[in-house]
């Protein structure tokens, strides 16, 4: 469900789902795990992404604490407006570095 | 309206000519001589070139076309030209003529209307389905017909073809030498025969300028050739071509040649069976001709795109079809017009008249609506009287008339508001207290009286309530015994048979009417038409069972879209319709997770009814008792992963309220529709 690429030292971890929810989250969750735990510099690309509620939600929360628990960072890129959206309803714009492309994120690693 | 099978030929018949005018007012305007075109529409095929090629075209433009009838196609033009003032000149053109042929061919979809409206034509079809009824001279018919096909057609020649073993024999013409008979295999006549539809041809058309023209129509200006083919294998070609230079042929006129040439076929095939004496056999083909113009000019489906009503329509044409016909007239999403009507007499020509009462209704509903200063609906006692005063001087003269029972369903207000003009024949199921009402009137039948002022009364209906309208068939098919089912007859099965869906109750009241009348054939037409309005509580406008899984969570989402985009009177935006799928999942969720208990019996009801410009979702499930007071506020720092879905409900929705009953849940959540409200 997810494609990890290395690039410049940056972790990319495209999702290829549609959907991240309730039925997928803990998946998704477990799947990225161990490869979050060897990267300090994360960028999360969903621009496949049309549908997540709150578990989706969690799972991405979930990772934020992980990468920031031994001192890394994670971006994420390419929202829909809708998924954006939902980063408002529940505040956590403001916890997430969020990009419109992925390009912009990885530049942001290099600044 | 144009029957859907016929749409494909008549779209192309339409695009055609539209491109032919198109080319025409460019070679004007641009002089130039050199304009190549290509049209692609749905139905099509796949790119389709107008003779007006030229091979060194230097520019190209793309004219997008977003209007009906012409919607979703793409015209692609290329025209050389030197000089950049030409080009502008020459886009200029286009931009209008595209509005304004749009405006001419968007007349092709009234056609039913105009056949209606034009009342000489219909008063010439029905004099001369009397005079084919009465005389029994089938050659002084034929002239006669032959006669008309020329008066409507203007300054035209015309012929009648007639197979007769293996060979097309002329049966009569007009204003050409005798012609002799011919195999009908090739040229014009072999094209139309092999569409088994009208052919309309001008002399731009490349079929005029092949060379397998019959000798008659080469250079004519205009060509219509109407093949039909009967069932007992009569097959008959009514050929009209006017000379070089005239106007092409309008639809109405082709229209009128349509049904002249079924009274041909009709007329024949009478003389023929009336040589055989096989009465009932005739009566069997006479109906097919009458059924045929019904269905081209009487009979239309249920509007679509309401909200919060559940409407069927049955008709069952009887063996001696009449002019019973209904319609619908959608004025937004909660108010539509229903009609039923009846004209007096059976046969061809009271067919036409009911075509000629459509045609009225439509049009008086047009011009009311135009009319200067009042942006309100015509009330239906106006559409009404401006119907009747139209139409009443020609039914007099022709010794008919029509009951008619209007109705107006505003469903917001949800009132119904009916003209009833000697019908009689409404009949409204109350949910509440379970009883039928007739709900009449006392106005006379149309035709009696050019200035007869039509009242309309108000009746008030409540969710779940049956509004009935149907024809004297029903009501008047007899039993073997020689009684009628009558109006108690069908009050009484409405009192039973209400709580379905209005399509089982249009099929279910012909099952027991047909049972009723056992061995009798039905001898009048059997139209009945109903109303069911979305019941308020259980039953809902919308409803899913879903199984306690997460696996179906995407249903539900899915669900939620279509119902929304479905029956919402408000267009919702993809962020609104994202919002409630996402309000809906996490409540499903919480069911699937917390509230559902282990075992058999998991499953999740979710509702969806739209009250007041609000959709009311309700989800029921049988569970843990749950108390929202015990779900702590989220944390937005950060610290905790879940906790969000109840927040993000309250704050999609406006409102959300947990209660329980009988160890059932409920989650209701109400979402307004104002489209002014603003996004949070």
């Amino acid at each position: 469900m997810v494609t990890l690429t290395v690039v410049d030292d940056v972790l990319v971890v495209a999702l290829e789902e549609k959907v991240l929810d309730a039925r997928n989250a803990k998946a998704f969750r477990s799947e990225v795990e161990s490869a979050l735990n060897a990267h300090r510099q994360v960028v999360l690309d969903m621009g496949t992404l049309t549908f997540m509620d709150s578990s989706g939600l969690g799972a991405l929360l979930s990772c934020l604490r992980q990468v920031t628990g031994h001192g890394g960072d994670m971006k994420i890129c390419a929202l829909t407006p809708q998924v954006r959206a939902i980063f408002q309803l529940v505040r956590m714009h403001r916890l997430f570095d969020i990009y419109n492309t992925r390009e912009e994120a990885m530049k942001s690693f290099s600044a | 309206m144009i029957p859907v099978a016929n749409a494909p030929d008549r779209l192309s018949l339409v695009h055609r000519r539209f491109c032919d005018e198109l080319c025409r007012r460019l070679l004007a305007a641009a002089s130039t001589t050199s304009i190549g075109m290509a049209f692609q529409a749905p139905g099509l095929p796949e790119e389709w070139i107008i003779p007006f090629n030229s091979d060194n075209c230097k520019i190209t433009r793309t004219v997008e076309f977003t209007q009906e009838p012409l919607s979703e196609c793409r015209l692609r033009l290329c025209a050389s030209s030197e000089d950049a003032a030409g080009l502008l000149a020459l886009i200029e053109v286009v931009a209008q003529s595209v509005a304004e042929i749009q405006d001419v061919t968007s007349r092709e979809d009234l056609l039913m209307q105009e056949l209606g409206a034009s009342w000489e034509t219909l008063a010439a079809l029905y004099e001369s389905s009397l005079d084919l009824q009465s005389s029994d001279n089938l050659q002084g018919v034929i002239d006669r017909l032959l006669d008309r096909s020329v008066q409507a057609a203007g300054d035209s020649a015309a012929v009648l073809w007639i197979a007769n073993e293996g060979m097309f024999e002329a049966m009569a013409e007009r204003n050409c030498e005798r012609l002799k008979p011919r195999t009908g295999a090739k040229g014009l006549m072999g094209a139309a025969r092999l569409r088994g539809d009208p052919m309309v041809l001008d002399a731009n058309s490349y079929e005029l300028q092949s060379g397998e023209v019959e000798p008659e129509l080469r250079g004519a200006g205009a060509v219509v050739l109407i093949p039909v083919r009967t069932r007992a294998g009569l097959e008959l070609v009514l050929q009209v071509w006017r000379a070089a230079g005239s106007q092409p042929f309008e639809s109405p006129a082709v229209r009128l040649l349509e049904a002249i040439a079924l009274q041909a076929a009709s007329t024949v095939e009478k003389d023929r069976f009336h040589h055989a004496a096989l009465e009932g056999e005739r009566m069997r083909q006479e109906m097919e001709v009458v059924a045929s113009i019904q269905q081209r000019l009487l009979l239309g489906g249920p509007p679509t795109g309401l909200a919060g009503v559940d409407i069927a329509n049955y008709m069952l044409p009887s063996l001696q079809v009449g002019g019973d016909f209904y319609q619908f007239v959608r004025h937004s999403a909660t108010c539509f017009d229903a009609v039923v009507a009846d004209v007096m007499g059976k046969g061809i020509g009271s067919a036409l008249m009911g075509a000629a009462t459509k045609g009225a209704l439509h049009r008086v509903i047009a011009e009311l609506k135009g009319c200067e200063g009042t942006s309100q609906l015509p009330q239906p006692s106006e559409i009404v009287s401006a119907a009747n005063r139209e139409m009443c001087g020609q039914l007099i003269e022709l010794d008919s008339f029509v009951t008619l029972y209007y109705a107006r369903l505003d469903l917001e207000k949800m009132i119904l508001t009916y003209v009833d003009a000697g019908h009689s024949h409404a009949q409204h199921f109350i949910k509440s207290t379970g009883a039928v009402e007739t709900i009449s009137g006392d106005g006379i039948p149309l035709g009696f009286q050019a200035d007869e002022a039509y009242t309309q009364r108000t009746v008030s209906l409540e969710a779940g309530d049956v509004v009935f309208l149907y024809s004297d068939g029903v009501s008047e098919s007899a039993s073997e015994s020689g009684e009628f089912y009558g109006a108690e007859g069908v009050a009484e099965f409405l009192t039973r048979q209400s709580w379905r869906g209005a399509a089982e109750i249009a099929s279910e009241i012909n099952r027991e009417v047909t049972e009723f009348r056992g061995s009798q054939e039905l001898t009048d037409d059997f139209t009945c038409l109903v109303i069911k309005l979305s019941e308020a509580k259980s039953g809902l406008a919308r409803r899913i069972e879903l199984k306690g899984e997460l696996d179906e969570l995407e249903r539900l989402r899915e669900w939620v879209r279509s119902s929304l985009v479905e029956c919402s009177s408000t267009a919702l935006g993809e962020l609104d319709i994202f919002n409630i799928q996402l309000a809906l999942q996490e409540a499903a969720t919480n069911v699937i997770f917390h509230g559902l208990m282990p075992g058999e019996s998991r499953r999740i009801e979710v509702s969806l009814a739209f009250e007041d410009q609000t959709a009311v979702f309700q989800i029921a499930y049988e569970g843990e008792p749950f108390t929202p007071e015990d779900v702590p506020e989220p944390d937005f720092d950060g610290s905790r992963d879940h906790g969000f879905g109840v927040f993000l409900m309250k704050e999609i929705m406006d409102e959300v309220a947990f209660t329980r009953e009988n160890g059932k849940n409920t989650i209701r959540m109400v979402k307004s529709l104002d489209s002014n409200k603003e996004q949070d």
